[in-house]
């Protein structure tokens, strides 16, 4: 190798991204060459230089001010929650149970319709509301027992309140023939909200909504000392039953960490770290949580009823279409505790910022 | 991604404000740094870092964890750098009330000399570093930066700038050999030995 070739090589050398026979190469040239080890050596003190260069601190108002920016911005949280929807069905869409029921779904759906051309011709818009309950038996022939309820539940017409009624008693008389309805695709029956099933996912119960909060502050403290600080927020955290969040990003000169304390200790541990310095910033918020772990909740219970429905049915009969939807609801459950867990997390931990500031 | 990080992304994702102002508390300081590492400035690295922080509020639904949201995010610091820099190479910025035939650029990062508000950096080797960088192209200063400031490694860089290893590699090493050799012009132009030492 010439010197050129291995100089050119000198980057990769340093992070070890030649191939044996290269780098074999290079490090012969470098044994005899004192100039290419001069260069290898400028080099590597040019990376050590940049490497070594600080993490710098914005204006301290930057936060503030992308904060002001974001305010301006129309209400991105719908955006945001239509846009994770979509995600969510696009995940969806892309597991394997999901498009071996959508063929199922389809040929089913096939098979009804040319059933209904089969007939009379024009029984795709019957206009007489006579015809469902035939449409109903038609598409769905795997079903095991239909005769008795009400046969507008499997009515493939789009109206959502026809099966409601009967929805809330079906599961507690737990007659055989009620727990058919489901095994179809129509999902209108998850929307009858049982208030008062006991749930029993993995043994778990969610807590009471009410007055579910997720409380957080920032605090921004001017202190004499910053390490003498830190030391003292250490031990406040202990009181507080909590834990470094984040730990401390900054110099003698200031910088930032995260704590995080059980909630019942929030206003103790609030008015001890106002003791640390002078205050410059106190911004505490309150979210509440109360509606959006009652939704949560609720939806369980209809997944847990369901999932129960679903396994009355299939202790009767396996059927592939009913054991699909029952992982899908299993798995849906899965997520639902997941969530749950999460919302009470946020309400049983709050999270701390603190800045320091040592202006002395 | 660590569990902490990770609550915060969700309540942020669910249009909770404070969340997501911790999280800018967390990553001001690295997400200026990057910024002012390619822009050279800092009235370039405050605006940009701000930008990319309304970019990532923005982004926040479609971060679906397969990365770490650290390297979400310098990626979205990084690109916002990119976009300007390249704006101004297509549409250099020359002042209408500056006389005509003065057509030197005007933005800060061609200066080689910035001034006392710029020096953000503690030692004056570091200052010096800095000018050295802003001395490069925007390419070399790029890659340098993923790679030696944000740890980058070869794949990912060549995954974010779209082009091959082969090409990560040899730009990285010209960038490197051009970085090397603006530092020792400096250094000759200071007290050599002693800086070499620093």
């Amino acid at each position: 190798m010439q010197c050129q070739d291995v100089v050119n090589h000198l980057s990769a050398y340093l992070d070890g991204a030649l191939d044996p026979a290269q780098r074999e190469a290079v490090r012969a040239h470098l044994s005899r060459c004192p100039q290419c080890n001069t260069e290898l050596a400028e080099l590597r003190e040019t990376l050590r230089l940049l490497k070594e260069l600080p993490e710098l601190a914005p204006p301290s108002d930057f936060c503030n001010q992308v904060m002001a920016k974001i305010d301006t911005l129309t209400a991105p949280t719908k955006e945001a929650l239509y846009k994770r929807w979509l995600a969510r069905i696009n995940r969806m869409a892309k597991s394997s149970w999901y498009r071996t029921a959508t063929v199922a779904a389809v040929v089913i759906m096939t098979l009804g319709i040319t059933s209904l051309w089969e007939k009379d011709g024009n029984q795709m818009f019957p206009n007489e509301p006579v015809k469902p309950p035939m449409v109903a038996t038609n598409e769905e022939p795997s079903k095991s027992s239909g005769g008795t309820e009400s046969p507008a539940a499997t009515t493939p017409t789009p109206s959502p309140n026809a099966g409601k009624p009967n929805g809330a008693n079906e599961t507690h008389n737990n007659s055989p023939a009620n727990q058919s309805p489901g095994s179809g695709q129509n999902s209108h029956h998850e929307t009858n909200a049982p208030q008062s099933v006991p749930r029993q996912v993995e043994n778990f119960t969610p807590q009471p909504s009410q007055g579910m909060l997720a409380r957080s502050a920032i605090i921004k403290l001017d202190v004499a000392e910053v390490e003498g600080a830190l030391q003292a927020i250490g031990q406040v955290t202990k009181q507080g039953n909590g834990s470094m969040y984040s730990d401390y990003a900054g110099s003698e000169q200031g910088g930032t960490l995260v704590i995080q304390v059980a909630s019942q200790f929030f206003g103790q541990t609030i008015s001890s770290l106002q003791q640390l310095g002078t205050v410059i910033t106190y911004l505490p918020t309150e979210q509440d949580l109360s509606e959006e772990h009652q939704q949560a909740s609720q939806r369980l219970a209809q997944l847990d009823q369901r999932e129960e429905e679903l396994r009355a049915q299939l202790a009767k009969d396996a059927d592939a279409a009913v054991e699909q939807e029952l992982a899908a609801v299993q798995d849906s459950l899965a997520e639902q505790v997941r969530v749950i867990k999460k919302l009470e997390q946020r309400s049983a931990q709050s999270l701390i910022t603190i800045q320091l500031l040592y202006t002395k | 991604m660590p569990l902490e990080d990770q609550l915060l992304v969700e309540r942020s994702k669910k249009g909770d404000r404070e969340a997501f102002e911790h999280l800018v508390r967390l990553y001001e300081n690295k997400v200026y740094t990057i910024a002012y590492r390619l822009m050279g400035n800092h009235a370039d690295a405050s605006d940009l870092a701000q930008d990319a922080f309304i970019k990532i509020y923005q982004a926040l639904p479609n971060f679906r964890g397969d990365s770490s949201f650290s390297t979400w995010i310098y990626h979205i610091t990084v690109n916002v750098c990119r976009d300007e820099l390249r704006k101004r190479q297509r549409r250099p910025t020359v002042s209408l009330d500056e006389p005509a035939g003065e057509n030197t650029p005007t933005y800060e990062i061609r200066s080689n000399a910035p001034g006392p508000e710029e020096m953000l950096d503690r030692s004056e080797t570091q200052a010096m570093i800095q000018q050295c960088l802003n001395m490069l192209s925007d390419d070399y200063r790029t890659i340098l930066v993923m790679r030696e400031i944000q740890d980058l490694a070869y794949e990912e860089i060549a995954e974010h700038l779209g082009c091959s290893l082969g090409t990560v590699k040899s730009r990285l090493s010209r960038a490197r050999q051009a970085l090397k050799e603006k530092i020792s012009k400096q250094m000759e132009l200071t007290s050599p030995p002693q800086r070499l030492a620093k």
